[in-house]
């Protein structure tokens, strides 16, 4: 550094001294900074505040989500004995769907479960042929014969006209009266062949 | 919102009296606080507005140090830290008066005079010449200065005034060259 530069530099740090000295705040200025700053609450107890809020409001959204999540059941049917009302995916046969798709405009769409039904249904079926010996119960006999079944709940009517074909094949066993277990014989097409008692062995459903 | 958590969970005991303050909240150390930088910090709003906004300033700046505190860091110096709080004040007041604030300019004044001329009126500058060729500066040559006389270093200057290293050179070496041609034309005058 030359000497008029030190020269400069010095007389530019004393004229900065100069002037930071007759540019102070006077002594009320300078209270009343103190006693606005004393009377300002500190901050620290909201920011605190705010970081406990913000925990519970994320804490809030998770219980919704999860508790979303838990309220409707996609997994294939099992048994629901929850305490809370949960909804099953497989319960409903048609599903409409609602949404903004990525392009932005509102589309909707039923998902219909039918196929789903279908095979079902088709396993059912499958079930119910492969069942060769059905039992059930003779409760009621008019021109046709009802038996309740001792698989679900289910009501067999068997008309006048099977009975006639069934007796003509000598497929009936003699004595059947209401009351009595009976074993209905299926063929591979879930079709009745033949009904007689169940026998000694089965006296009623479950045994 | 990441640093305030930070230093929420992560901090530590400090001998400065702002790191005492973030910490704790009490306001012995923002009285403190006051006592040793309030002038400093008003003396440099005056150079870069006038009296009246540079304690309105002042007085918002203080607040902000209460708001903010859990924002500072120990590594930085306090008066660096409330020098840039106050700065940014400044330049919103600016902003929200629509007050144009150039803070890229770094022009050469005009010469009004020949350097021999600037270097023999040296000696001789008065007080309002001196005062007079401040004002004239830009805002952030004028800035540059004044925090260098204020003692910070180049690199408080640059967290100060949220600029790189060159960018500050650049303004203190024109800010000089400014003065010595304005206060030579001024001594002229005077």
């Amino acid at each position: 550094m030359n000497k008029p530069d030190e020269q400069f530099d010095q007389k530019l740090t004393q004229h900065y001294k100069e002037r930071k000295a007759r540019t102070t705040l006077s002594a009320s200025q300078q209270k009343a900074l103190l006693n606005n700053a004393s009377h300002k609450k500190p901050s620290r107890l909201s920011f605190t505040l705010q970081l406990t809020s913000l925990a519970c409001a994320l804490g809030v959204f998770a219980f919704i989500v999860f508790d979303s999540n838990e309220g409707i059941n996609y997994a294939p049917k099992t048994v629901l004995n929850s305490s809370f009302k949960t909804i099953d995916i497989h319960d409903y046969s048609i599903i409409k769907t609602h949404e903004i798709n990525p392009s932005g405009s509102y589309t909707s769409a039923i998902t219909e479960q039918k196929h789903a039904l279908d095979t079902q249904h088709a396993n059912s079926l499958r079930l119910h042929q492969q069942r060769h010996i059905e039992y059930g119960t003779l409760v009621k006999v008019d021109n046709d014969w009802y038996i309740a079944s001792c698989n679900d709940e289910v009501l067999v009517q068997i008309k006048q006209s099977l009975l006639s074909d069934l007796k003509g094949r000598h497929a009936v066993e003699s004595n059947i009266n209401t009351g009595d277990m009976l074993a209905m014989a299926h063929n591979g097409k879930g079709q009745i062949i033949a009904l007689k008692h169940a026998g000694t062995g089965v006296r009623q459903c479950g045994v | 919102m990441l640093l305030s958590i930070k230093s929420w969970l992560f901090e530590v005991p400090s001998k400065d009296c702002m790191a005492r303050y973030a910490k704790s909240g009490d306001n012995r150390y923002l009285e403190q606080l006051i006592a040793l930088y309030s002038n400093d910090l008003y003396h440099y709003l005056v150079m870069q507005s006038n009296t009246h906004l540079a304690y309105d300033v002042s007085q918002q700046t203080w607040l902000k140090v209460i708001e903010k505190r859990h924002l500072y860091q120990a590594q930085t110096t306090p008066k660096a830290w409330l020098f840039k709080l106050a700065r940014n004040t400044l330049v919103d007041e600016y902003r929200k008066q629509q007050r144009f604030v150039e803070l890229d300019e770094n022009t050469h004044l005009p010469a009004q005079q020949n350097e021999q001329g600037n270097n023999n009126s040296i000696s001789n500058i008065n007080y309002q010449a001196f005062d007079s060729a401040l004002k004239q500066l830009s805002f952030v040559q004028r800035e540059a200065i004044t925090l260098q006389q204020e003692g910070f270093s180049l690199a408080d200057i640059e967290l100060i005034t949220q600029s790189n290293h060159e960018s500050v050179k650049t303004r203190l070496r024109y800010a000089k060259q400014n003065l010595k041609r304005l206060l030579g034309a001024n001594n002229e005058q005077a």
